[in-house]
């Protein structure tokens, strides 16, 4: 394996006496061994051989018929600039090698008849010098490319202040454009409580609405001391999704704090009054025995959605087709629900014709009861007592639904779409109805497993119905 | 003596009626925020009212500063019981003018003492 950064030691000899490039070659090879050496013996094959190979170092004759070193060593510098030129010369022409020299077309120059050990040693440093270069060119373009691609916003500065260099995500951020971040200095990019801030403690944070947004973004800032453009040198980084990260991950625990010790206060403090209360009639007994089976099961209940939620977050989640029973799966869903309902006089009922659904359907039976008595228990939990939920399924062609009806609140327009996110629950509830916000998302995930459809119509005042859409045909 | 309990869980609601009826004081019990102002315009004044923070319709931070805010009710102890508890929530009840806060699962010693302290 050879990276960019491995020395290159390749060596192009040009000279059109065939002795000369026998004796070079023995001569190099025998000082040292890496060394790649191609010869040619004239000007034109030298450069040919230069458009698709690498030469650290170009040796090469003066005198030769149809293209004179001085000419060839022009070309060759337009085709590998980089590339170590030196020229092998008699005495007498000496005035082409100064031009040579002048012009920057040569390095250095060999006089003929070499002396080995010097020309060893030439070659040895122009080879040095060669791979030092090209080492420094990799490194900044490298540097050059990092900066421009890193989600950092970096600025250098002159030491009068002026803006030496600035890269595009540092533009963007600040939402203007190159010409007018070189117009600023130091002290008229940044505000002086930041820059204060900075000066004091090389850190800050800077938040603003950023030109052509509408939010505002919260950046943190960091000063390093002198920039090789002799200012300082700042690092941006947006971390506005951080702060919006770290806000839903605090709602969250907050929420799942508030859930999970709502039924532990009952499930403690009945256990505790069951211990503590000297007399206790039978029915007081089990009615406490009965509060707490029903708060564990709520419990458990949130703690399942929870683990669902992180299966499905870590990819966990697959759904697995068969053929089931659709009617019996409605059942099912439907039955589960009733007590609940029950307990805030919520009637919880199927619809005449999907009674009399028969037969199978392709789909993961788990997944869509889970589905289902989740969009049932939304709806008990929105629906306000005295009210009807009508559960409702039928077949297609090419699919087949199913669908929750309430007569509750009903959700407004401007949230409707946003209710299948993570945690997400109507604003005003937040503090309200028992729920983590996961069942809907989780509800989207499995249904998206079946890359099916979940679909909400829903009226403010006239109650919402979700209805999910599986297809039948198999991919 | 009389208690004002807001609570929507109704299974908590009477494990508090449990708990406070050891000491002998009668509780009254609203499941949401809304219905408290009525209450209190309505009916005799508690002794003290147990308050919820997580309600349906008002939360319990408006239900107690529009108790504090009425010159006919601010002089009513109010005790805070919920599973917030962070330090802001906390803040925010006292200087909402609560006199104690009781955080779920309830320690019902706690709440007795906390109650007592009320009674005359």
């Amino acid at each position: 394996m050879t990276s960019a950064l491995t020395p290159c030691r390749s060596i192009l000899i040009v000279d059109d006496e065939a002795s000369v490039l026998s004796s070079l070659r023995r001569l190099l090879r025998h000082h040292n061994r890496d060394f790649q050496i191609q010869t040619v013996e004239n000007g034109q094959a030298g450069l040919n051989w230069l458009k698709s190979n690498e030469a650290a170092l170009i040796l090469s004759d003066q005198r030769m018929p149809q293209m004179s070193g001085y000419e060839f060593l022009a070309q060759a510098r337009q085709l590998q600039p980089d590339a170590i030129r030196v020229m092998l010369t008699g005495y007498s022409e000496l005035e082409s090698v100064v031009a040579a020299i002048n012009e920057g077309h040569i390095y250095q120059y060999i006089t003929k008849p070499w002396d080995d050990f010097q020309l060893a040693l030439v070659v040895d440093q122009c080879l040095e010098r060669y791979n030092l270069q090209k080492e420094n060119r990799i490194s900044r373009e490298r540097l050059l490319d990092l900066m421009k691609h890193v989600n950092w916003g970096v600025v250098t500065f002159a030491s009068d202040g002026t803006v030496a260099y600035v890269n595009d995500t540092f533009l963007e951020f600040l939402g203007r454009d190159r010409a007018e971040v070189q117009a600023l200095v130091y002290e008229s990019l940044l505000p002086d409580t930041v820059r204060h801030e900075l000066e004091a403690q090389h850190k800050s944070t800077w938040t603003f609405v950023p030109n052509l947004k509408a939010v505002e973004h919260s950046f943190s800032v960091q000063r390093l001391g002198s920039s090789l453009d002799g200012g300082p040198m700042l690092l941006l980084r947006d971390r506005t999704d951080d702060e919006i990260f770290a806000s839903a991950v605090e709602k969250l625990i907050s929420n799942v704090t508030h859930e999970l010790n709502t039924p532990l206060t009952s499930i403690e403090g009945y256990a505790r009054l069951m211990k503590d209360k000297k007399t206790l009639t039978d029915a007081e007994r089990f009615d406490f025995v009965d509060v707490i089976l029903r708060q564990t099961r709520r419990l458990s209940g949130i703690i399942h959605n929870m683990l669902n939620l992180a299966e499905v977050s870590s990819g966990e989640q697959a759904v697995q087709i068969v053929d089931y029973d659709f009617h019996k799966m409605l059942q099912s869903s439907v039955d589960a629900a009733k007590p609940r309902a029950r307990e805030k006089n919520i009637n919880v009922i199927m619809a005449e014709e999907t009674q009399k659904l028969a037969g199978q359907v392709p789909g993961d039976p788990l997944r869509l009861e889970q589905v289902l008595s989740n969009l049932i228990t939304n709806a008990i939990k929105y629906s306000p007592p005295n009210t009807t939920i009508t559960i409702e399924g039928g077949r297609g062609e090419q699919d087949y639904w199913f669908a929750v009806k309430d007569q509750g609140n009903g959700i407004p327009e401007v949230e409707q779409h946003k209710i299948f996110e993570r945690f997400y629950r109507i604003e005003n509830d937040v503090h309200t109805q028992e729920g983590l916000g996961l069942g809907l998302s989780l509800c989207k995930s499995f249904v998206d497993g079946h890359r099916g459809q979940i679909q909400l119509d829903s009226k403010v005042g006239k109650g919402s119905t979700f209805k999910v859409v599986i297809p039948t045909h198999k991919s | 003596m009389e208690a004002l309990l807001v609570e929507d869980d109704n299974d908590v609601a009477r494990l508090i009626q449990l708990y406070l009826s050891e000491i002998k004081v009668g509780v009254t019990h609203l499941d949401s925020g809304d219905k408290v102002a009525k209450h209190l315009d309505t009916q005799k004044h508690p002794d003290v009212i147990l308050l919820d923070l997580m309600l349906p319709g008002k939360s319990g931070f408006e239900v107690i500063k529009d108790i504090k805010l009425s010159r006919r009710t601010k002089h009513i102890p109010v005790i805070i019981i919920s599973s917030r508890r962070t330090v802001g929530d906390l803040e925010k009840c006292f200087n909402l003018g609560a006199k104690s806060y009781i955080m779920k699962p309830i320690d019902p010693d706690r709440l007795l003492d906390k109650v007592k302290e009320h009674m005359h």
